[in-house]
């Protein structure tokens, strides 16, 4: 059954299987193609998209990388060079294809594997005959060889593993805010303020606190009007923080809690145990974005810091709501005069 | 015989899955591994411009401890990151530590108007032609990396730092030795 002619010809199929897929890695390799920025670009991952190639993406910094490639290309690099040259700033994140070597060479090697096993147990449901012999061995020697063409092409590439991260220490400064502006304002009205304003459009303190009373009397419009001037004036460091925070939290009532989020989290930056934004952060994290592990995050920040009897019940009551899934995803202005 | 093609067939799958889940350990692997190629290498040295008054600048290992901040005017974490960092300058025995701000993918204009919020006192360069960003593998901002006297890069943040964040990275640089390795070569 097993005549020299079928030995013949499995010999032949595997040196043509070899010396074919040999071709095609080759190609892959060093970009045949006409345009080696293109298939570059292609292969290059945009590292401020979503998973878009440097080619495919239109934003600036892959347009950027872009020139710089064609500036390489024109230089005499080769497609290698190139790839090392930003794994080297990027790691393999940059590579949009997995390398063929180390722990990702699995990824290249299992579809192989999984198409040849899958033949042969096709093939071997098929009655017993020279052909059926022929090819299933065949579909072995085609599996086998374009293994070792894969081992053997990843051999020469550099496993990109980058180094860890250093570990971020906690963020804890001692202290605590103040509002900054110094003044008793409790005995004028919000008109006085106003006119006060109007006059003197820098004076930022004064402004804040109007923002606060709209805020306490459920004004959210008067509010996000005097938060969305108060972030672009002079300021102390005290002050804008302040405007932050408070443009934050009237930016996530506005309906935008993702932007209104990122406020609150600068004015963290700014004054990492500044109690009012934390709170406020809290409440967008659950009540604006449904997000109850960043909530409970910032809730857990905020105990830590010893609050008093009264403040810890608020924040129990929202780590229960949290809890039992109330309130979710609803922003609502109560929370602004309760901040702990 | 049945018995014995069903034993392949589980056998096959459980292969199958098994190289799957490899896959998505080692693409795991990668994708953490995607920040911080530049921890213990030199740091890119670049001629760049003062981000308002066009002087020309080399960004360089100054022989004292330099930390390069990414921002963009459209940043709004980088509103509050920058007037700490304002803050920290002011504070800080400059012969000892810098502070860079680099702009990203930004005009003047907007830097001005940037600036004009958060303060000057750190300098602010402009990456024109994004291949700062490039060199230093920024994927966003803001974004951090502090160099050691030496020009050596020895910790990055992604993200706003924090004042404590800043001031440990720093601590720690001031007492770590020098340790050598391979240069970053640019075309």
């Amino acid at each position: 059954m097993n005549g020299p002619r079928s030995v013949g010809r499995t010999l032949l199929t595997t040196v043509l299987a070899a010396i074919v897929l040999f071709g095609i890695g080759l190609g892959i390799r060093h970009g045949g193609g006409t345009d080696r920025v293109r298939d570059i670009t292609t292969r290059l991952r945009c590292p401020v998209c979503q998973g878009e190639s440097v080619a495919d993406s239109p934003s600036k910094n892959a347009q950027e990388i872009a020139v710089l490639v064609r500036q390489q290309v024109d230089a005499g690099w080769t497609t290698p060079q190139i790839e090392q040259y930003f794994v080297d700033r990027y790691g393999s994140f940059i590579l949009l294809d997995p390398p063929r070597s180390g722990s990702t060479l699995w990824l290249w090697i299992a579809p192989v594997v999984a198409v040849t096993v899958g033949l042969i147990a096709v093939i071997s449901r098929l009655g017993r005959s020279r052909r059926r012999t022929w090819t299933m061995s065949s579909a072995a020697a085609l599996g086998l060889s374009s293994m070792v063409l894969l081992v053997i092409l990843g051999a020469g590439e550099r496993t990109g593993r980058a180094g860890d991260m250093p570990a971020a220490p906690p963020v804890t400064i001692p202290g605590a805010t103040s509002d900054g502006s110094g003044r008793d304002l409790s005995t004028v009205t919000e008109t006085e303020m106003e006119a006060v304003i109007a006059k003197n459009p820098n004076v930022i303190g004064m402004r804040l606190a109007l923002v606060e009373r709209y805020l306490n009397a459920g004004d959210i419009d008067a509010a996000y009007h005097h938060t969305s001037v108060a972030i672009d004036l002079p300021a102390s460091d005290q002050e804008y923080e302040h405007a932050l925070r408070l443009h934050g939290w009237t930016t996530a009532l506005k309906g935008a809690p993702a932007s209104g989020a990122e406020y609150l989290r600068a004015a963290l930056t700014l004054s990492p145990d500044d109690r009012d934004a934390r709170w406020f952060l809290a409440n967008v994290e659950w009540h604006g974005l449904g997000n109850a592990a960043g909530a409970k995050e910032q809730l857990a920040t905020l105990t830590a810091a010893s609050v008093g009897a009264d403040q810890q019940r608020k924040i129990d009551a929202l780590v229960a709501d949290i809890t039992s899934g109330t309130g979710g995803g609803i922003m609502t202005a109560t929370p602004a005069a309760s901040a702990p | 015989m049945r018995r014995g093609r069903l034993l392949v067939a589980l056998l096959c799958g459980a292969a199958v899955m098994l190289l799957a889940l490899a896959g998505f350990v080692a693409l795991g692997r990668r994708d953490q591994s995607a920040a911080s190629r530049l921890i213990g290498k030199p740091m890119p040295t670049l001629v760049m411009t003062d981000a308002e008054s066009g002087e020309s600048f080399a960004l360089a290992a100054p022989g004292r401890i330099l930390v390069v901040n990414f921002w963009a005017p459209w940043c709004v974490p980088c509103l509050g990151e920058h007037r700490m960092l304002n803050a920290a300058a002011a504070t800080l025995d400059s012969d000892h530590v810098a502070l860079v701000g680099i702009a990203y993918q930004s005009d003047q204009a907007a830097i001005s108007t940037f600036l004009n919020k958060v303060g000057r006192t750190v300098r602010s360069l402009q990456d024109v032609d994004g291949r700062a960003s490039i060199e230093f593998g920024v994927t966003g901002v803001p974004e951090t990396f502090v160099v050691d006297q030496y020009g050596i890069v020895r910790g990055q943040i992604s993200g706003p730092i924090s004042q404590s964040q800043l001031l440990d990275l720093i601590a720690a640089v001031t007492n770590t030795p020098a340790t050598g390795s391979s240069a970053n070569v640019a075309p």
